[in-house]
């Protein structure tokens, strides 16, 4: 019995290899959140930095980062970066990254569109959605070539 | 803050949209509330799905980062005692109340919590005398404060430098439930919304109500293992479900503490009556501010002004105050007036000014009145003597006719708001009465002193405390020589 165990692992090793060994994408992301930083250098003038930020008072905006990079031998097609807008946040109207298509979503993610057609019914009207309504926003990009990276971004304000 | 968009039904239209929207996010004010509690963690978990170039296998990849909202100091909203159920409640002094000299004035106030999580703030209390229109200053100037529990019982030492106050903002109701809230997991601080403390909730109707902590629970953020530093990529990060906190209400019972009126008894009923979760579900703590004083001139009132801070701690600190003149301290004004009238011939009494005729051997009675029209009056003695050409009438029948002399030592009768009459003896007499007099006169013989000690504590010596009000009528006969 211990014998025909071993040479089922081996048998399974021998193809794992061999998917491996096929071209594929590989898309990584991660995500940061950054503040504004305000200094102001000894001559008197002030310059803005972005700094990777932990905490955040209300009011303040947050500046969400999406890095990506394919690390795979083979381009990515159709990809999807979809991102809810954190609970206790609002979308900042326009600060969404023009990369790809950007849509988003009123409905939890179940359906996305452009900002101008994200409507709902109320009392019999159609009322266009307003940013703080938003609960996830998304991106589409069509091809990401194997060893491309790039980044889409927005911010949210701390309700 | 509602954004409002018009639409013209082309895409270029939205874009211009999302352009204005941009404008006006850059021009409006930041805002000055927060409307997200302290230590939120807000999680952002941003999915990549994607295919390969065959357009046939699927893939995906996460990643996430977690951050924390910070707390933001706010100034505590002081308040005069609340006298009905339903909010705002505006902040004020309480009116001025009149004590006698000597006397404590006791207010109650309430403060409310504003910030967005539990904050510690710094307390203090400092008293002045005011000055009246004559000049008059309250001496003896002593004050206190000390927080109350809602059933009037000490919360913490008197003066207490600090005091932490609960406070957070709601996310929801629980489900199933009318009377508990529920907060971001492990922004909820358990220990200073501690059960039987006073929390205020705000309605959507703008209505407050305050209710009684019942139950507590902090809950937790969601854990997140894997890529959550925003630094290197990593494949997967992990998050295990947030555990929202929850804070469970009940009704404030009849409160013990005079004045006070937050809606006693009225349960909560969230699920009928909606709850603003935009502003803080903030503790009321009720805070007894007491002011004593004396007046150091007689015939005139002294105030006491006083200031009530409490700061949040920090570089720069907001301060919310409630100054206010603590009331009057009445100056005590006793009255006296002595009047005369001829027993023996049915004489009716004539004033100071007036005069009675008599002949030899007739009685006249003698009516003293002693009235205090100000504050409480201490060591309050009568001093009198016997007319001349008169003789003191030991064991008269006051008030009606003749002395008709029984041989007791009785010469004279006090009676303390038309009370009882007291009898007063000859002699350096005991105490007739603690509450209401003592007396002696050593001689019926004329121009012997006749002295009154009038007022509760009268010793034997000294005058006791006739209070604002009071009435003092004191009668003794003479028999003219």
């Amino acid at each position: 019995m211990l014998k025909q165990a071993k040479i089922v692992i081996l048998a399974m090793a021998v193809v794992l290899m061999a998917t491996a060994a096929f071209a594929a994408p590989k898309v990584e992301i991660k995500i940061r959140a950054e503040k504004a930083k305000i200094t102001v250098a000894k001559d008197g003038t002030k310059s803005t930095k972005m700094v990777l930020a932990k905490n955040f008072a209300p009011g303040e905006v947050i500046h969400y980062i999406v890095l990506y990079r394919n690390t795979g031998s083979e381009d990515a097609t159709n990809a999807v970066i979809s991102d809810p807008i954190p609970q206790g946040t609002v979308y900042i109207p326009g600060s969404a990254s023009e990369t790809g298509e950007v849509s988003f979503s009123i409905d939890g993610g179940k359906s996305f569109n452009r900002p101008a057609l994200l409507t709902y019914q109320t009392r019999g009207e159609k009322r266009v959605a307003s940013p703080e309504e938003y609960t996830n926003i998304r991106w589409v990009i069509n091809r990401i070539p194997a060893g491309a990276q790039g980044k889409v971004s927005f911010q949210v304000k701390v309700k | 803050m509602q954004h409002t968009f018009s639409i013209r039904s082309t895409g270029r239209a939205a874009a211009g949209v999302l352009a204005l929207g941009a404008l006006l996010a850059v021009s409006q004010p930041q805002e000055a509330a927060a409307s997200t509690t302290a230590n939120t963690k807000l999680l952002n978990v941003v999915t990549v799905s994607y295919k390969d170039a065959s357009n046939n296998n699927t893939f995906s990849a996460n990643a996430s980062t977690q951050v924390t909202v910070n707390l933001v100091k706010a100034g505590l909203n002081a308040i005069a005692a609340p006298t009905g159920p339903t909010g705002p409640w505006g902040l004020s002094c309480l009116p001025a109340v009149n004590t006698p000299s000597g006397g404590t004035i006791t207010t109650l106030y309430a403060m409310v919590a504003n910030a967005n999580g539990s904050d510690t703030y710094n307390f203090g209390l400092s008293a002045a005398s005011g000055t009246n229109t004559n000049g008059a200053l309250a001496t003896n100037v002593t004050s206190h404060f000390q927080f109350l529990k809602y059933d009037g019982t000490a919360d913490g030492a008197q003066d207490a430098g600090t005091h932490t106050f609960a406070s957070g903002i709601g996310v929801g109701l629980a489900t199933g439930t009318s009377d508990t809230l529920l907060f971001p997991g492990g922004s909820l601080d358990s220990n200073t919304f501690a059960p039987n403390k006073i929390v205020v909730v705000t309605y959507l109707d703008g209505k407050k109500q305050a209710f009684l902590v019942s139950g507590v629970s902090g809950g937790s953020a969601a854990t997140i293992t894997g890529n959550n530093t925003g630094g290197a990529y990593s494949n997967l990060a992990s998050t295990a479900g947030e555990t929202q906190g929850q804070l469970k209400l009940a009704a404030l019972p009849t409160t013990a503490i005079d004045g006070l009126n937050v809606g006693a008894n009225a349960a909560p009923d969230f699920d009928t009556h909606a709850v603003d979760f935009s502003v803080p579900v903030a503790e009321l703590a009720l805070v007894q501010v007491s002011v004593t004083a004396s007046v150091a001139q007689t015939n005139t009132d002294a105030t006491v002004n006083f200031t009530l801070a409490g700061s949040t701690q920090g570089p720069t600190p907001v301060t919310a105050t409630v100054a206010c003149t603590d009331g009057t301290w009445v100056a005590p004004q006793l009255t006296i007036s002595k009047l005369v009238r001829n027993v023996s011939k049915s004489g009716s009494f004539v004033g100071n000014l007036g005069t009675a005729s008599a002949d030899p051997n007739d009685t006249l009675e003698y009516q003293v009145t002693v009235t205090n029209t100000g504050g409480d009056a201490n060591k309050v003695a009568v001093t009198d003597a016997v007319p001349a050409y008169t003789t003191l009438v030991a064991g008269s029948t006051y008030g009606t006719s003749a002395a008709t002399p029984t041989g007791s030592s009785i010469f004279a009768q006090v009676t303390k708001n038309g009370g009882t009459a007291i009898n007063i003896d000859m002699g350096t007499s005991a105490v007739e009465s603690a509450n209401v007099a003592a007396g002696d006169a050593t001689s019926t013989a004329a121009k012997s002193p006749i002295n009154f000690y009038l007022g509760t504590s009268a010793s034997t010596s000294a005058g006791g405390t006739v209070k604002a009000g009071e009435t003092f009528v004191i009668i003794y006969q003479v028999k003219v020589n």
